[in-house]
């Protein structure tokens, strides 16, 4: 948990250390990238700028605190080469890392989709780990401002209330089923202000969900300030699978979250 | 030389302003007694040359004004206040903040020297720390000098009565409507509402507070079926209808929205496709519409 914590801080320092110029096709000619690629990927493996997934984003955001996301798997993960994870990053945030989201065989189809915030004009990345050991990695271009920093959608008053609370949604896409999770959280990114006192309001954000199926990991997402509050992470599911689904979900307080459903896929 | 043509030209043509003159001043109509209206252009405040884009009001009393909004810049007050003047030389004891939004507070700064009380919602002081600073960097056009953040001096849990000399006024504290933060004003004596941007007419309405509280406050707007409403953007209303469309809009916004929730639309492809027809009904909707979507959908999907 707080090595969880300690990296994403450590991330923003190196970020501000060393904004480097960049060579890197694959950076799209961000400044800030290579620090981010060193951080995520220590050892510099070779990253594949290709179309393995697809990023789908707004041009220009309309609500810059609420920037739906969605990212589209053109391999299918019962191949022999599947998607293992997925990182995003928004390049111009105070804390790239958006997260990252591991898969399973339960998936059927890698793609997922969750909303996130965009403080400044930025790229926007998908980058997927193949089981061959691959990286590959999509780029899109975002207009938006503020969105670390706007205020809370709902008011702080109500955010409280209904915090831990989940929902699971499902339905069938093109032979998959695609399953929403759903978590009320403020998701406070530790650059808003409250509403009533007028103090900043410390970060408190969820940074671990754990979904399994009778026990059997299906997927998992770490993460920082960058999601938008109330968390949404939409991914699809094999039909044919049954079980308990349980979702365990931690905040940066170290507060935990669990909740469980019968499901049919 | 030159310019002072342009400007003279300006004004004699037109009470709103055009971009080759520096405002000297600004047209406000007597709507009702002692009722004074300035109606702003409908435009994008940081699209517009000088940012006056809301409508202003101000009420004379026996012994007090009221200023209700004050614009989005130090300059713009200053214009408002120098409009009070020709009409009164009472004291200016109140200036009412209808929501924190930048077109309507900015002009705060030019009423300080009157040391009136600032009236807003008890919700409305964070709102304004956490967005004043971030307004203020976006307008820096040579107009906006000397624009500062002015916070509110009374922060209203309920509704407030105030009295200008002979002329009673009710300050209405709203639930979750526009904002988190709406307050409007009720003139008794010529039974004129001063709604702020609870009522929208031609600007499309934009939606940050609740989009089943806005239809409500709309609602029961209507059933006080008064003489008159000042918008908050947009002219005078004498009848309901303006206000009857914009509740259509949200109603069906809100209906529209939970039909996608249930059948499981993504927030992604709502924002794209939604009640895109609405948006030729409205100035401004390209730019407005889509981000009500996002905010109707985030905020029914979790009924």
């Amino acid at each position: 948990m707080y090595g969880i914590k300690k990296w994403y801080t450590l991330l923003c320092f190196t970020l501000f250390a060393s904004l480097a110029s960049a060579d890197d096709p694959a950076s799209e000619a961000s400044p800030q990238w290579p620090a981010i690629k060193t951080a995520l990927f220590p050892d510099n493996p070779e990253i594949i700028a290709d179309d393995l997934l697809t990023l789908i984003t707004p041009t220009r955001a309309a609500d810059a605190a609420i920037v739906p996301i969605t990212v589209q798997a053109n391999i299918d993960q019962s191949g022999d080469v599947y998607i293992e994870k997925v990182h995003l990053v928004v390049d111009a945030n105070p804390a790239p890392v958006v997260g990252t989201f591991s898969l399973s065989p339960f998936n059927g189809n890698a793609g997922l989709s969750t909303r996130v915030r965009v403080n400044a004009y930025s790229h926007v990345r998908a980058i997927a780990e193949t089981s061959d050991g691959k990286l590959h990695m999509t780029t899109n271009f975002v207009k938006a401002s503020g969105g670390c920093s706007a205020p809370a959608g709902t008011d702080d008053e109500l955010a409280q209330k209904h915090r831990g609370e989940m929902r699971l949604r499902q339905r069938l896409v093109g032979g998959l089923s695609e399953v929403q999770l759903m978590i009320s959280h403020p998701n406070y990114s530790g650059l808003q202000i409250d509403q009533l006192t007028r103090y900043w309001i410390p970060p408190d954000y969820v940074n671990s969900v754990q979904l399994s199926l009778d026990d059997q990991p299906v997927l998992s997402f770490t993460g920082g300030i960058s999601v938008s509050e109330n968390p949404s992470i939409r991914f699809f599911m094999q039909p044919g699978t049954e079980g308990v689904l349980k979702a365990v979900v931690r905040d940066s307080e170290d507060r935990e979250y669990r909740q469980e459903w019968p499901v049919e896929f | 030389m030159r310019r002072r043509h342009l400007t003279i030209a300006a004004f004699c043509c037109s009470p709103l302003l055009v971009q080759a003159g520096i405002p000297e001043q600004l047209a406000f109509a007597e709507v009702a007694d002692g009722v004074y209206f300035f109606e702003g252009e409908v435009a994008d405040v940081l699209e517009s040359p000088y940012g006056m884009v809301a409508n202003v009001a101000f009420v004379v009393g026996d012994a007090a004004v009221a200023v209700i909004d004050s614009g989005s810049s130090l300059r713009q007050g200053q214009l408002i206040r120098a409009a009070i003047r020709e009409v009164t030389d009472l004291p200016i004891r109140y200036v009412i903040n209808t929501h924190v939004h930048l077109d309507h507070i900015f002009g705060n700064a030019a009423f300080v020297a009157d040391q009136p009380a600032f009236l807003a919602h008890r919700r409305f002081a964070g709102e304004l720390a956490a967005r004043g600073g971030y307004y203020l960097t976006r307008l820096t056009a040579a107009w906006y000098r000397g624009t500062a953040v002015i916070e509110a001096t009374d922060l209203l849990s309920e509704a407030r009565t105030i009295d200008l000399g002979n002329r009673v006024m009710t300050v209405n504290v709203h639930e979750r409507a526009h904002t988190h933060h709406d307050l409007s004003v009720y003139d008794h004596r010529t039974d004129t509402l001063v709604a702020g941007d609870l009522v929208f007419v031609e600007h499309c309405p934009s939606l940050e507070g609740s989009v089943d509280g806005w239809i409500d406050t709309l609602q029961q707007i209507e059933q006080a079926s008064y003489a008159r409403i000042l918008p908050g953007h947009g002219p005078v209303q004498t009848d309901n209808r303006a206000i009857a469309k914009q509740r259509g809009y949200l109603q069906r916004l809100a209906s529209t929205v939970r039909a996608a929730i249930a059948e499981q639309m993504d927030l992604q492809t709502a924002s794209n496709t939604l009640m895109l027809d609405e948006v030729d009904d409205w100035q401004l909707c390209s730019s407005f519409h889509t981000r009500n979507v996002i905010q109707a959908y985030t905020e029914l999907e979790w009924e």
